[in-house]
Protein backbone atom coordinates (compact mmCIF):
# COMPACT_ATOMS: atom_id res chain seq x y z
CA UNK A 1 0.00 0.00 0.00
CA UNK A 2 1.66 3.25 -1.10
CA UNK A 3 1.38 6.44 0.91
CA UNK A 4 -0.28 8.63 -1.39
CA UNK A 5 -2.64 6.00 -2.40
CA UNK A 6 -3.68 5.98 1.54
CA UNK A 7 -4.12 9.81 1.54
CA UNK A 8 -6.08 9.68 -1.70
CA UNK A 9 -8.67 7.43 -0.32
CA UNK A 10 -8.59 8.82 3.62
CA UNK A 11 -9.08 12.21 1.73
CA UNK A 12 -12.12 11.10 -0.11
CA UNK A 13 -13.57 9.63 3.33
CA UNK A 14 -13.06 12.92 5.27
CA UNK A 15 -14.90 14.94 2.15
CA UNK A 16 -17.51 12.32 3.06
CA UNK A 17 -17.53 12.51 6.37
CA UNK A 18 -16.95 16.27 6.96
CA UNK A 19 -19.26 17.23 4.08
CA UNK A 20 -16.66 19.42 2.93
CA UNK A 21 -15.31 19.13 -1.11
CA UNK A 22 -12.73 21.37 -0.64
CA UNK A 23 -10.78 19.15 1.61
CA UNK A 24 -7.19 18.12 0.49
CA UNK A 25 -5.23 16.15 3.55
CA UNK A 26 -1.03 16.15 3.73
CA UNK A 27 0.41 14.03 6.28
CA UNK A 28 0.95 16.66 8.33
CA UNK A 29 -3.07 17.51 8.64
CA UNK A 30 -4.38 18.19 12.16
CA UNK A 31 -7.57 18.90 13.38
CA UNK A 32 -6.81 22.37 13.94
CA UNK A 33 -6.30 22.44 9.60
CA UNK A 34 -10.26 21.52 8.56
CA UNK A 35 -12.93 24.22 10.62
CA UNK A 36 -16.05 21.30 10.72
CA UNK A 37 -13.83 18.70 12.56
CA UNK A 38 -15.59 17.64 16.19
CA UNK A 39 -15.83 14.90 18.32
CA UNK A 40 -18.78 13.74 16.52
CA UNK A 41 -17.58 13.08 12.76
CA UNK A 42 -14.25 12.19 14.34
CA UNK A 43 -16.01 9.01 15.59
CA UNK A 44 -17.80 8.73 11.95
CA UNK A 45 -14.58 9.37 10.39
CA UNK A 46 -13.04 6.73 12.59
CA UNK A 47 -15.23 4.30 12.05
CA UNK A 48 -15.02 4.13 8.66
CA UNK A 49 -11.79 4.56 7.92
CA UNK A 50 -11.84 1.40 9.81
CA UNK A 51 -14.96 -0.12 7.82
CA UNK A 52 -13.13 0.85 4.24
CA UNK A 53 -9.65 -0.86 5.13
CA UNK A 54 -11.56 -3.85 7.72
CA UNK A 55 -9.20 -3.16 10.11
CA UNK A 56 -9.66 -2.33 13.81
CA UNK A 57 -7.64 -0.03 15.82
CA UNK A 58 -6.87 -0.66 19.28
CA UNK A 59 -7.75 2.65 21.92
CA UNK A 60 -4.17 3.53 22.80
CA UNK A 61 -3.23 3.79 19.27
CA UNK A 62 -6.25 6.07 18.87
CA UNK A 63 -5.34 8.63 21.99
CA UNK A 64 -2.09 8.77 19.96
CA UNK A 65 -2.45 9.86 16.65
CA UNK A 66 -1.73 13.62 16.32
CA UNK A 67 -2.00 14.04 12.58
CA UNK A 68 -3.44 12.49 9.46
CA UNK A 69 0.51 10.74 9.52
CA UNK A 70 0.06 8.97 12.18
CA UNK A 71 -3.26 7.79 11.21
CA UNK A 72 -1.51 6.19 7.76
CA UNK A 73 1.33 4.48 9.82
CA UNK A 74 -1.22 2.69 11.60
CA UNK A 75 -3.24 1.67 8.35
CA UNK A 76 0.06 1.14 6.70
CA UNK A 77 0.79 -1.29 9.36
CA UNK A 78 -2.30 -3.84 9.99
CA UNK B 1 -3.04 32.86 52.30
CA UNK B 2 -4.87 35.19 49.51
CA UNK B 3 -3.95 36.30 46.21
CA UNK B 4 -5.38 39.81 46.73
CA UNK B 5 -3.62 40.66 50.74
CA UNK B 6 -1.15 42.23 51.67
CA UNK B 7 1.18 39.21 53.19
CA UNK B 8 0.78 37.70 50.08
CA UNK B 9 2.79 39.89 48.07
CA UNK B 10 5.55 40.50 50.83
CA UNK B 11 5.71 36.63 50.63
CA UNK B 12 6.00 37.13 46.76
CA UNK B 13 8.73 40.03 47.64
CA UNK B 14 10.74 38.19 49.53
CA UNK B 15 10.88 34.35 48.11
CA UNK B 16 11.36 36.55 44.58
CA UNK B 17 14.46 38.34 45.70
CA UNK B 18 15.96 35.57 47.47
CA UNK B 19 15.12 33.23 44.73
CA UNK B 20 17.72 35.20 41.88
CA UNK B 21 20.14 35.32 44.74
CA UNK B 22 20.33 31.51 45.59
CA UNK B 23 22.89 29.52 43.52
CA UNK B 24 20.86 28.35 40.70
CA UNK B 25 21.10 24.61 41.39
CA UNK B 26 19.48 25.26 44.21
CA UNK B 27 16.63 27.35 43.08
CA UNK B 28 14.04 24.43 42.35
CA UNK B 29 14.85 23.41 45.99
CA UNK B 30 14.01 26.81 47.61
CA UNK B 31 10.80 27.07 45.85
CA UNK B 32 9.63 23.65 47.27
CA UNK B 33 10.60 25.46 50.79
CA UNK B 34 8.70 28.37 49.63
CA UNK B 35 5.80 26.36 48.18
CA UNK B 36 5.96 24.38 51.56
CA UNK B 37 5.50 27.60 53.81
CA UNK B 38 3.02 28.83 51.85
CA UNK B 39 0.50 25.60 51.61
CA UNK B 40 1.31 25.60 55.77
CA UNK B 41 1.00 28.70 56.16
CA UNK B 42 -3.42 28.11 56.32
CA UNK B 43 -3.36 24.78 58.30
CA UNK B 44 -0.40 22.15 58.42
CA UNK B 45 -1.51 18.99 58.77
CA UNK B 46 -2.94 19.64 54.77
CA UNK B 47 0.61 19.44 54.26
CA UNK B 48 0.71 15.59 55.00
CA UNK B 49 -1.62 14.69 52.69
CA UNK B 50 -0.09 16.35 49.35
CA UNK B 51 3.58 14.77 50.50
CA UNK B 52 1.60 11.33 50.64
CA UNK B 53 0.24 11.77 47.00
CA UNK B 54 3.44 13.10 45.77
CA UNK B 55 5.86 10.16 47.34
CA UNK B 56 2.99 7.20 46.29
CA UNK B 57 2.50 8.35 42.69
CA UNK B 58 6.40 9.17 42.42
CA UNK B 59 7.27 5.94 43.60
CA UNK B 60 4.20 4.00 41.39
CA UNK B 61 4.51 6.51 37.93
CA UNK B 62 8.75 4.84 38.33
CA UNK B 63 7.29 1.39 38.44
CA UNK B 64 5.26 1.55 35.87
CA UNK B 65 7.68 2.45 33.42
CA UNK B 66 9.90 -0.14 34.21
CA UNK B 67 7.74 -2.72 34.05
CA UNK B 68 7.06 -4.44 31.25
CA UNK B 69 4.13 -6.87 31.53
CA UNK B 70 0.93 -5.40 30.84
CA UNK B 71 -0.61 -6.63 33.30
CA UNK B 72 1.32 -6.06 36.18
CA UNK B 73 1.51 -1.94 34.79
CA UNK B 74 -1.97 -2.04 34.65
CA UNK B 75 -2.20 -3.07 38.42
CA UNK B 76 -0.22 -0.10 39.69
CA UNK B 77 -1.89 1.93 37.48
CA UNK B 78 -5.20 1.35 39.52
CA UNK B 79 -3.28 1.07 42.39
CA UNK B 80 -2.31 5.25 41.87
CA UNK B 81 -6.06 5.51 40.96
CA UNK B 82 -7.09 4.01 43.92
CA UNK B 83 -4.65 6.04 46.30
CA UNK B 84 -5.51 9.22 44.36
CA UNK B 85 -9.30 9.05 44.08
CA UNK B 86 -9.54 7.48 47.48
CA UNK B 87 -7.94 10.73 49.17
CA UNK B 88 -10.33 12.96 46.83
CA UNK B 89 -13.61 10.99 47.37
CA UNK B 90 -12.75 10.46 51.42
CA UNK B 91 -11.83 14.28 52.40
CA UNK B 92 -14.46 15.88 49.30
CA UNK B 93 -17.44 13.54 48.64
CA UNK B 94 -18.00 11.56 52.03
CA UNK B 95 -20.85 13.62 53.45
CA UNK B 96 -22.48 14.20 50.73
CA UNK B 97 -21.98 10.35 49.61
CA UNK B 98 -23.31 9.28 52.69
CA UNK B 99 -25.91 11.94 53.16
CA UNK B 100 -27.18 11.00 49.63
CA UNK B 101 -27.34 7.17 50.88
CA UNK B 102 -29.40 7.96 53.70
CA UNK B 103 -31.87 9.78 52.24
CA UNK B 104 -32.10 6.79 49.44
CA UNK B 105 -32.84 5.03 52.86
CA UNK B 106 -34.97 7.10 54.20
CA UNK B 107 -37.21 7.03 51.14
CA UNK B 108 -37.87 3.26 51.92
CA UNK B 109 -38.25 3.84 55.69
CA UNK B 110 -34.86 2.02 56.48
CA UNK B 111 -33.01 5.47 58.28
CA UNK B 112 -32.94 9.02 58.21
CA UNK B 113 -30.34 11.59 56.70
CA UNK B 114 -30.48 12.49 59.98
CA UNK B 115 -28.42 9.70 61.25
CA UNK B 116 -25.87 9.65 58.48
CA UNK B 117 -22.22 9.41 59.85
CA UNK B 118 -21.11 12.68 58.65
CA UNK B 119 -17.32 13.43 59.34
CA UNK B 120 -16.19 17.31 60.14
CA UNK B 121 -13.82 17.35 57.63
CA UNK B 122 -12.54 20.34 55.86
CA UNK B 123 -11.45 20.49 51.93
CA UNK B 124 -7.45 20.60 52.11
CA UNK B 125 -6.50 23.34 49.95
CA UNK B 126 -5.79 22.65 46.16
CA UNK B 127 -7.04 18.71 46.73
CA UNK B 128 -9.10 18.72 43.73
CA UNK B 129 -6.70 20.19 41.29
CA UNK B 130 -3.55 18.53 42.53
CA UNK B 131 -5.42 15.17 42.65
CA UNK B 132 -6.34 15.75 39.06
CA UNK B 133 -3.25 16.70 38.17
CA UNK B 134 -1.38 13.96 39.18
CA UNK B 135 -3.78 11.37 37.76
CA UNK B 136 -3.47 12.64 34.32
CA UNK B 137 0.58 12.27 34.96
CA UNK B 138 0.24 8.42 35.81
CA UNK B 139 -1.96 7.77 32.92
CA UNK B 140 -0.11 9.98 30.49
CA UNK B 141 3.23 7.08 31.97
CA UNK B 142 0.54 4.28 31.62
CA UNK B 143 -0.07 5.18 27.86
CA UNK B 144 3.61 5.71 27.56
CA UNK B 145 2.93 9.51 26.29
CA UNK B 146 5.50 10.40 28.62
CA UNK B 147 8.33 9.00 30.19
CA UNK B 148 7.97 8.76 34.62
CA UNK B 149 10.05 12.12 36.52
CA UNK B 150 12.86 9.85 37.93
CA UNK B 151 14.12 13.89 39.80
CA UNK B 152 11.67 13.09 43.21
CA UNK B 153 12.36 17.12 43.59
CA UNK B 154 11.20 17.93 40.17
CA UNK B 155 8.40 15.60 40.41
CA UNK B 156 7.88 18.00 43.62
CA UNK B 157 7.89 20.71 42.58
CA UNK B 158 5.55 19.89 39.75
CA UNK B 159 2.55 19.20 42.16
CA UNK B 160 3.67 21.86 45.13
CA UNK B 161 4.80 25.15 43.13
CA UNK B 162 2.65 27.44 45.03
CA UNK B 163 1.62 29.63 42.04
CA UNK B 164 -0.88 26.94 40.90
CA UNK B 165 -1.67 25.04 44.65
CA UNK B 166 -4.70 27.07 45.07
CA UNK B 167 -6.59 27.48 41.97
CA UNK B 168 -5.11 25.50 39.28
CA UNK B 169 -4.19 25.75 36.38
CA UNK B 170 -4.10 21.72 36.35
CA UNK B 171 -0.93 21.29 34.46
CA UNK B 172 0.24 18.85 32.11
CA UNK B 173 3.93 16.87 32.69
CA UNK B 174 4.89 17.73 28.99
CA UNK B 175 4.28 21.53 29.34
CA UNK B 176 5.46 21.66 33.09
CA UNK B 177 8.38 19.11 33.82
CA UNK B 178 10.67 20.18 30.52
CA UNK B 179 10.75 23.36 31.95
CA UNK B 180 12.34 22.74 35.38
CA UNK B 181 15.38 21.16 33.22
CA UNK B 182 16.37 24.52 31.44
CA UNK B 183 19.22 26.57 32.94
CA UNK B 184 17.58 29.47 34.54
CA UNK B 185 18.78 32.62 33.86
CA UNK B 186 17.70 35.89 34.88
CA UNK B 187 15.47 37.72 32.37
CA UNK B 188 13.80 41.17 33.25
CA UNK B 189 11.54 40.78 30.52
CA UNK B 190 10.19 37.90 32.77
CA UNK B 191 9.76 39.93 36.01
CA UNK B 192 7.99 42.75 33.51
CA UNK B 193 5.86 40.30 31.82
CA UNK B 194 4.97 38.71 35.43
CA UNK B 195 4.09 42.04 36.68
CA UNK B 196 1.59 43.02 34.27
CA UNK B 197 -0.28 39.89 34.56
CA UNK B 198 -0.62 39.97 37.93
CA UNK B 199 -1.44 44.14 38.14
CA UNK B 200 -3.96 42.69 35.38
CA UNK B 201 -5.27 40.29 37.40
CA UNK B 202 -5.98 42.33 40.38
CA UNK B 203 -8.23 44.54 38.50
CA UNK B 204 -10.73 42.13 37.43
CA UNK B 205 -10.55 40.28 40.65
CA UNK B 206 -10.55 43.66 43.29
CA UNK B 207 -12.18 46.07 40.68
CA UNK B 208 -14.64 44.07 38.59
CA UNK B 209 -15.57 40.79 40.59
CA UNK B 210 -15.61 41.81 43.85
CA UNK B 211 -17.52 45.33 43.21
CA UNK B 212 -20.17 42.83 41.82
CA UNK B 213 -20.41 40.75 43.71
CA UNK B 214 -21.31 42.89 46.80
CA UNK B 215 -24.76 43.86 44.43
CA UNK B 216 -24.94 40.44 43.37
CA UNK B 217 -25.15 38.84 47.18
CA UNK B 218 -27.17 41.72 48.18
CA UNK B 219 -29.94 40.82 45.35
CA UNK B 220 -30.01 36.75 46.25
CA UNK B 221 -30.37 37.56 49.81
CA UNK B 222 -33.30 39.33 48.98
CA UNK B 223 -34.20 36.96 45.94
CA UNK B 224 -38.06 36.49 47.18
CA UNK B 225 -38.63 39.83 46.86
CA UNK B 226 -37.04 42.02 43.96
CA UNK B 227 -38.09 42.36 40.69
CA UNK B 228 -38.18 40.30 37.71
CA UNK B 229 -35.89 42.79 35.96
CA UNK B 230 -32.96 43.11 39.46
CA UNK B 231 -32.53 39.03 39.48
CA UNK B 232 -32.16 39.53 35.60
CA UNK B 233 -29.30 42.69 35.77
CA UNK B 234 -28.29 40.18 38.64
CA UNK B 235 -27.89 37.09 37.11
CA UNK B 236 -26.39 38.51 33.62
CA UNK B 237 -23.53 40.54 36.22
CA UNK B 238 -23.01 37.43 38.01
CA UNK B 239 -21.80 35.94 34.99
CA UNK B 240 -19.14 38.72 34.40
CA UNK B 241 -17.77 38.60 38.17
CA UNK B 242 -17.40 34.60 37.87
CA UNK B 243 -15.60 35.56 35.27
CA UNK B 244 -13.41 38.17 36.48
CA UNK B 245 -13.16 36.69 39.54
CA UNK B 246 -11.24 33.24 38.80
CA UNK B 247 -9.91 34.49 35.51
CA UNK B 248 -8.49 37.26 38.17
CA UNK B 249 -7.07 34.76 40.63
CA UNK B 250 -5.83 32.51 37.68
CA UNK B 251 -3.73 36.03 35.80
CA UNK B 252 -2.11 36.44 39.19
CA UNK B 253 -1.05 32.67 39.44
CA UNK B 254 0.40 32.83 35.98
CA UNK B 255 2.25 36.27 36.90
CA UNK B 256 3.47 35.07 39.87
CA UNK B 257 4.99 31.85 37.93
CA UNK B 258 6.50 33.96 35.51
CA UNK B 259 8.26 36.07 37.69
CA UNK B 260 10.45 33.15 38.09
CA UNK B 261 10.38 32.03 34.93
CA UNK B 262 7.91 29.83 34.70
CA UNK B 263 5.30 29.43 31.90
CA UNK B 264 1.92 27.66 33.35
CA UNK B 265 -1.03 26.64 30.96
CA UNK B 266 -3.49 29.31 29.87
CA UNK B 267 -6.82 28.53 31.34
CA UNK B 268 -8.96 31.23 29.84
CA UNK B 269 -9.30 32.31 26.51
CA UNK B 270 -11.99 35.06 26.42
CA UNK B 271 -15.14 32.62 27.02
CA UNK B 272 -17.67 35.27 27.41
CA UNK B 273 -16.89 35.54 23.36
CA UNK B 274 -17.55 32.42 22.41
CA UNK B 275 -20.18 30.99 20.13
CA UNK B 276 -21.83 28.16 20.73
CA UNK B 277 -21.21 26.45 24.07
CA UNK B 278 -18.62 24.03 22.63
CA UNK B 279 -16.68 26.95 21.37
CA UNK B 280 -17.55 28.43 25.09
CA UNK B 281 -15.70 25.07 27.01
CA UNK B 282 -12.65 24.98 24.81
CA UNK B 283 -11.92 28.82 26.22
CA UNK B 284 -13.26 28.20 29.83
CA UNK B 285 -11.08 26.69 33.10
CA UNK B 286 -8.96 25.19 29.84
CA UNK B 287 -6.57 23.41 32.04
CA UNK B 288 -9.79 20.87 33.28
CA UNK B 289 -11.95 20.76 30.87
CA UNK B 290 -9.05 19.54 28.29
CA UNK B 291 -8.00 17.46 31.03
CA UNK B 292 -11.68 15.83 31.18
CA UNK B 293 -11.44 15.71 27.24
CA UNK B 294 -7.86 13.81 27.07
CA UNK B 295 -8.92 11.85 30.25
CA UNK B 296 -12.12 11.20 29.80
CA UNK B 297 -14.19 12.16 26.81
CA UNK B 298 -11.70 10.84 23.79
CA UNK B 299 -11.11 7.54 25.18
CA UNK B 300 -15.13 7.10 26.31
CA UNK B 301 -16.15 8.13 22.88
CA UNK B 302 -13.74 5.85 20.69
CA UNK B 303 -14.18 3.00 22.94
CA UNK B 304 -17.91 3.16 22.34
CA UNK B 305 -17.30 4.35 18.50
CA UNK B 306 -19.68 1.12 17.66
CA UNK B 307 -22.47 2.82 19.56
CA UNK B 308 -22.09 5.66 17.05
CA UNK B 309 -23.84 9.27 17.80
CA UNK B 310 -25.07 7.76 21.40
CA UNK B 311 -21.51 6.97 21.96
CA UNK B 312 -21.10 10.28 21.79
CA UNK B 313 -24.00 11.32 23.83
CA UNK B 314 -22.94 8.79 26.63
CA UNK B 315 -19.01 9.82 26.50
CA UNK B 316 -21.30 13.84 26.85
CA UNK B 317 -22.88 13.24 29.58
CA UNK B 318 -20.37 11.37 31.59
CA UNK B 319 -17.35 13.89 30.67
CA UNK B 320 -19.89 17.20 31.92
CA UNK B 321 -21.05 15.36 35.18
CA UNK B 322 -17.38 14.57 36.39
CA UNK B 323 -16.62 18.65 35.25
CA UNK B 324 -19.84 19.43 37.47
CA UNK B 325 -18.76 17.09 40.30
CA UNK B 326 -15.32 18.39 40.27
CA UNK B 327 -16.72 21.64 41.68
CA UNK B 328 -18.18 20.21 44.65
CA UNK B 329 -20.00 17.66 46.84
CA UNK B 330 -23.94 18.84 46.04
CA UNK B 331 -26.75 18.20 43.20
CA UNK B 332 -26.51 21.14 42.07
CA UNK B 333 -23.23 20.67 40.36
CA UNK B 334 -24.38 17.57 39.07
CA UNK B 335 -27.81 19.09 37.43
CA UNK B 336 -24.94 22.17 36.10
CA UNK B 337 -23.32 19.25 34.00
CA UNK B 338 -26.52 17.64 32.92
CA UNK B 339 -27.78 20.75 31.67
CA UNK B 340 -23.91 21.33 29.96
CA UNK B 341 -24.29 17.99 28.21
CA UNK B 342 -27.37 18.51 27.24
CA UNK B 343 -26.97 21.66 25.26
CA UNK B 344 -23.93 20.07 23.82
CA UNK B 345 -26.22 16.97 22.49
CA UNK B 346 -28.27 19.68 21.12
CA UNK B 347 -25.55 21.50 19.10
CA UNK B 348 -24.38 18.08 18.28
CA UNK B 349 -27.53 17.09 16.57
CA UNK B 350 -28.44 20.60 15.07
CA UNK B 351 -25.15 21.35 13.96
CA UNK B 352 -26.28 21.16 9.85
CA UNK B 353 -28.96 23.13 10.23
CA UNK B 354 -27.72 25.36 12.42
CA UNK B 355 -24.83 25.63 9.42
CA UNK B 356 -28.00 26.36 6.85
CA UNK B 357 -28.82 29.11 8.71
CA UNK B 358 -25.58 30.58 9.25
CA UNK B 359 -24.99 30.39 5.15
CA UNK B 360 -28.45 32.61 5.15
CA UNK B 361 -27.71 34.96 7.49
CA UNK B 362 -25.34 37.91 7.30
CA UNK B 363 -21.95 36.83 8.68
CA UNK B 364 -21.70 39.38 11.50
CA UNK B 365 -25.22 39.24 12.77
CA UNK B 366 -25.20 35.61 13.07
CA UNK B 367 -21.65 35.80 15.12
CA UNK B 368 -23.09 38.86 16.92
CA UNK B 369 -26.42 36.47 18.05
CA UNK B 370 -24.22 33.41 18.21
CA UNK B 371 -22.50 35.18 21.02
CA UNK B 372 -24.89 36.73 22.73
CA UNK B 373 -27.34 33.87 23.14
CA UNK B 374 -24.48 31.68 24.39
CA UNK B 375 -24.18 34.10 26.99
CA UNK B 376 -27.41 33.98 27.81
CA UNK B 377 -27.29 29.99 28.31
CA UNK B 378 -23.95 30.65 30.34
CA UNK B 379 -25.65 33.15 32.84
CA UNK B 380 -28.97 30.94 33.04
CA UNK B 381 -26.24 27.61 33.88
CA UNK B 382 -25.08 29.68 36.35
CA UNK B 383 -27.76 30.23 38.29
CA UNK B 384 -27.92 26.52 38.94
CA UNK B 385 -23.93 26.68 39.30
CA UNK B 386 -24.25 29.28 42.22
CA UNK B 387 -27.81 28.23 44.14
CA UNK B 388 -27.16 25.72 46.66
CA UNK B 389 -30.39 24.17 46.18
CA UNK B 390 -32.63 23.36 43.35
CA UNK B 391 -35.49 25.18 45.02
CA UNK B 392 -33.33 28.82 45.11
CA UNK B 393 -32.42 28.32 41.64
CA UNK B 394 -36.04 27.90 40.24
CA UNK B 395 -36.90 30.68 42.46
CA UNK B 396 -34.88 33.00 40.65
CA UNK B 397 -35.73 31.68 37.41
CA UNK B 398 -39.39 31.74 38.54
CA UNK B 399 -38.83 35.48 39.46
CA UNK B 400 -37.15 36.88 36.34
CA UNK B 401 -40.41 36.40 34.06
CA UNK B 402 -42.85 36.62 36.62
CA UNK B 403 -41.63 39.10 39.30
CA UNK B 404 -43.03 42.86 38.26
CA UNK B 405 -41.34 46.30 39.44
CA UNK B 406 -38.45 48.24 38.93
CA UNK B 407 -34.49 47.74 38.82
CA UNK B 408 -32.92 47.92 41.99
CA UNK B 409 -30.23 49.94 42.35
CA UNK B 410 -28.92 51.70 45.86
CA UNK B 411 -26.49 54.50 44.45
CA UNK B 412 -25.96 55.38 40.74
CA UNK B 413 -21.77 55.24 41.39
CA UNK B 414 -22.41 51.49 42.07
CA UNK B 415 -23.67 50.68 38.44
CA UNK B 416 -21.36 53.05 37.71
CA UNK B 417 -18.12 51.31 38.59
CA UNK B 418 -19.40 48.04 38.11
CA UNK B 419 -20.27 48.90 34.06
CA UNK B 420 -16.92 51.07 33.88
CA UNK B 421 -14.54 47.30 35.14
CA UNK B 422 -17.14 45.25 32.97
CA UNK B 423 -16.07 48.01 30.44
CA UNK B 424 -12.64 47.77 30.62
CA UNK B 425 -12.25 43.96 30.75
CA UNK B 426 -14.61 43.30 28.09
CA UNK B 427 -13.20 46.08 25.70
CA UNK B 428 -9.31 44.14 26.21
CA UNK B 429 -11.19 40.57 25.41
CA UNK B 430 -13.14 42.22 22.09
CA UNK B 431 -9.74 43.76 21.33
CA UNK B 432 -7.39 41.06 21.65
CA UNK B 433 -10.48 38.58 19.58
CA UNK B 434 -11.11 40.91 16.96
CA UNK B 435 -8.70 43.24 16.93
CA UNK B 436 -11.25 46.11 15.66
CA UNK B 437 -9.01 49.08 17.09
CA UNK B 438 -5.70 50.12 15.37
CA UNK B 439 -4.99 51.51 18.67
CA UNK B 440 -4.19 49.38 22.19
CA UNK B 441 -3.35 50.54 25.58
CA UNK B 442 -1.32 47.63 27.05
CA UNK B 443 0.24 46.30 23.84
CA UNK B 444 1.41 49.96 22.49
CA UNK B 445 4.14 50.37 20.40
CA UNK B 446 5.37 53.08 22.35
CA UNK B 447 6.58 52.00 25.35
CA UNK B 448 6.01 55.08 27.57
CA UNK B 449 2.02 54.98 26.53
CA UNK B 450 2.31 50.84 27.94
CA UNK B 451 3.68 52.73 31.27
CA UNK B 452 1.09 55.09 31.04
CA UNK B 453 -1.74 52.36 30.77
CA UNK B 454 -0.66 50.26 33.53
CA UNK B 455 -0.15 53.34 35.95
CA UNK B 456 -3.68 54.18 35.47
CA UNK B 457 -4.60 50.94 35.90
CA UNK B 458 -3.12 50.79 38.85
CA UNK B 459 -4.10 53.61 40.43
CA UNK B 460 -7.71 52.87 39.11
CA UNK B 461 -7.08 49.62 41.16
CA UNK B 462 -6.26 51.65 44.30
CA UNK B 463 -9.63 53.79 43.99
CA UNK B 464 -11.82 51.05 42.59
CA UNK B 465 -11.25 47.88 43.98
CA UNK B 466 -12.80 46.45 47.09
CA UNK B 467 -10.31 45.93 49.54
CA UNK B 468 -12.17 44.56 52.91
CA UNK B 469 -11.44 41.17 51.73
CA UNK B 470 -13.41 39.64 48.65
CA UNK B 471 -13.29 36.19 48.99
CA UNK B 472 -12.79 33.87 46.10
CA UNK B 473 -15.12 31.52 44.79
CA UNK B 474 -13.10 28.37 43.26
CA UNK B 475 -11.02 28.61 46.72
CA UNK B 476 -13.47 26.07 47.60
CA UNK B 477 -12.36 23.03 44.82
Amino acid sequence: MERSNVLEELNKIFIEVFEDESISINENTTTNDIESWDSLNHIQMITAVEKHYKIRFNLNELLNFKNVGDLCRSIEAK
Amino acid sequence: MLFTSIIYFLFLAAVLFLYYLVPVKYRNLFLIAASIWFYTYVKLSYIFIILFIIVSNYYIGILIDQTKTNTTRKNYFYLSLIINLGVLIFFKYWNFLIESLFTLLGWVDLSSPASAPVLDLALPIGLSYYIFQTIGYIIDIHRQTIKAEKNFYHFTLFTLFFPKLLVGPIERASHFLPQLNRRITFDSENLVEGAKRIAWGLFKKLVVADRISIYHTAVVIHSYQESGFTLLFATLLYTFEVYADFSGYTDIALGTARLFGFNLMENFKRPLLARNLSDFWRRWHISLSSWVNDYIFNPLSLKHRDWGVWGVFYALIISFVVIGIWHGASWNYVFFGLLQAGALIYETITRRARKKIAKRMNKSVYNNVSILLTFLFVSFSLIIFQSPTLDQAINIIEGIFSKPGKLFIDKPSTLLFMLIGIGIMMLYDIQEEFRPFRFSFFSNKSWLIQQISYAFLLIYILLAGVFDGGQFIYFAF
